[in-house]
């Protein structure tokens, strides 16, 4: 009953207890925050030219990338 | 164009189907006929004699030893699908030659491989070990879907419908309540889908067959391969008992849900489902309770995704849908199924 094995090209995304928003993290370490789930896997899959911000309303919402 | 993923493994059939009576299914729009050889091992070929067409399924069609001979004109095949003696000549035409399919049994599924056979061999069979392994019992069925296989993926990667179409059974408030995590490893072709539920009320289908009358912990863990096979690891706990350090886990009741989807026609799909348990091992009151209900939880996803089917049926290509947070899996899902056309 463990979790998935982590692969080199794991896409995640977290919906954010407490929260409706949606954190998504791309296998390079990118990470977005929105609220609506077809935004945020366009913003996934469009490594490695991640958009800013994976909310098409939001100019300020977190994207980082933390990754190598 | 053929919304069928080719060049995969699907489930045909549970093993216990295929004899020595000749059986025939359709799997993603092609009729293929089954049989066991003497050895026990399973042919598969397709359904239709290359003369008149007639489907070799069809009494009189019948074995004789390893080979099938068509009911309607006597046109004779082996288990590889060659034809080996046609009616009132000695020659047999070069061109008289059933399609045969690779086959491999695992787990009690009877896979077969859909596109070009070269890729057989290559191709991943995905596992479901507990249907078939010491310490698990499990239950099986598998009811006929008149809907099209992509409602069946959107049914099955967001359980928050259980707690409105399956309520009574296995659906709680806490289902649609609780947050997912969604992951896809895109090496692996796999879609996980977590719900950990940490206070949960006990839905009938687990306090009966667990006996636990409190809360409980529970655990939903999903784990997608597509297009075929779909796994719902579910861990039932009395609530705020956890897994040991050690990944041990005495302290909960494990299900393994089993499901294979596989498509018959564009608008078919073959439901196979299957309940393996790691407890009440011998008890046949537990395996009768989860067999019915599960076919009873089965069969109320069946009724709305036939519904469902003939509305859709209607609609015009690229209808309105709305996506929202539970869609997320599912949305993965349609994905990858897309990358594999």
């Amino acid at each position: 009953m463990t979790g998935p094995k982590i692969g080199p090209k794991m896409l995640r995304v977290d919906w954010l207890p407490g929260s409706d928003q949606l954190r998504g993290r791309c296998h390079c370490g990118a990470e977005s925050v929105a609220d609506d789930p077809v935004a945020m896997w366009r913003w996934l899959l469009a490594h490695p030219d991640h958009p800013s911000s994976a909310d098409p309303l939001s100019s300020s919402a977190g994207c980082r990338r933390d990754g190598p | 164009m053929s919304e069928f993923v080719r060049n995969q493994w699907y489930v045909a059939a549970y093993g216990r189907e295929i004899g020595r009576q000749l059986f025939s299914r359709t799997v993603c729009g092609e009729s293929i006929l089954f049989w066991r050889t003497e050895a026990g091992e399973v042919a598969a070929m397709s359904d239709r004699c290359v003369h008149r067409r007639f489907p070799l399924s069809q009494e009189p069609s019948h074995l004789v030893g390893d080979t099938v001979v068509c009911g309607y004109h006597g046109f004779t095949y082996d288990r590889g699908g060659a034809c080996v003696a046609v009616p009132g000549q000695a020659r047999i035409p070069r061109t008289a030659r059933l399609t045969s399919y690779p086959v491999t049994e695992l787990d009690g599924f009877v896979w077969v491989f859909i596109g070009d056979p070269a890729h057989a061999a290559t191709t991943r069979v995905p596992r479901a070990p507990w249907l078939d392994m010491p310490g698990w019992t499990a239950v099986s069925g598998m009811e006929p879907l008149a809907a099209r296989y992509s409602l069946l993926v959107d049914n099955l990667l967001d359980l928050s419908h259980e707690t409105y179409l399956h309520g009574g059974y296995i659906g709680t408030p806490e289902v649609a309540e609780t947050p997912i995590v969604t992951r896809v490893d895109e090496d692996a072709g796999i879609v996980y889908v977590s719900r950990r539920m940490a206070d949960a009320a006990c839905p009938p289908f687990y306090a009966k067959s667990t006996g636990i009358t409190g809360r409980i912990t529970r655990w939903q863990d999903i784990e997608f391969t597509p297009p075929c096979l779909y796994l719902l690891h579910s861990r039932i706990a009395p609530v705020g008992v956890l897994p040991n350090a050690d990944g041990t886990d005495p302290g909960a009741f494990h299900v393994e849900v089993v499901y294979a989807l596989t498509p018959e026609t564009e608008r078919s799909t073959h439901d196979f489902w299957a309940v393996a348990r790691d407890f009440a091992l011998e008890d046949q009151g537990v395996s009768d309770f989860l067999a019915e209900n599960n076919r009873t939880v089965v069969l109320q996803d069946v009724a709305a995704l036939n519904v469902l089917e003939q509305v859709i049926a209607t609609e015009p290509d690229g209808y309105q849908e709305l996506s929202i947070n539970i869609d997320t899996g599912g949305l993965a899902a349609r994905r990858m199924i897309a990358k594999l056309r």
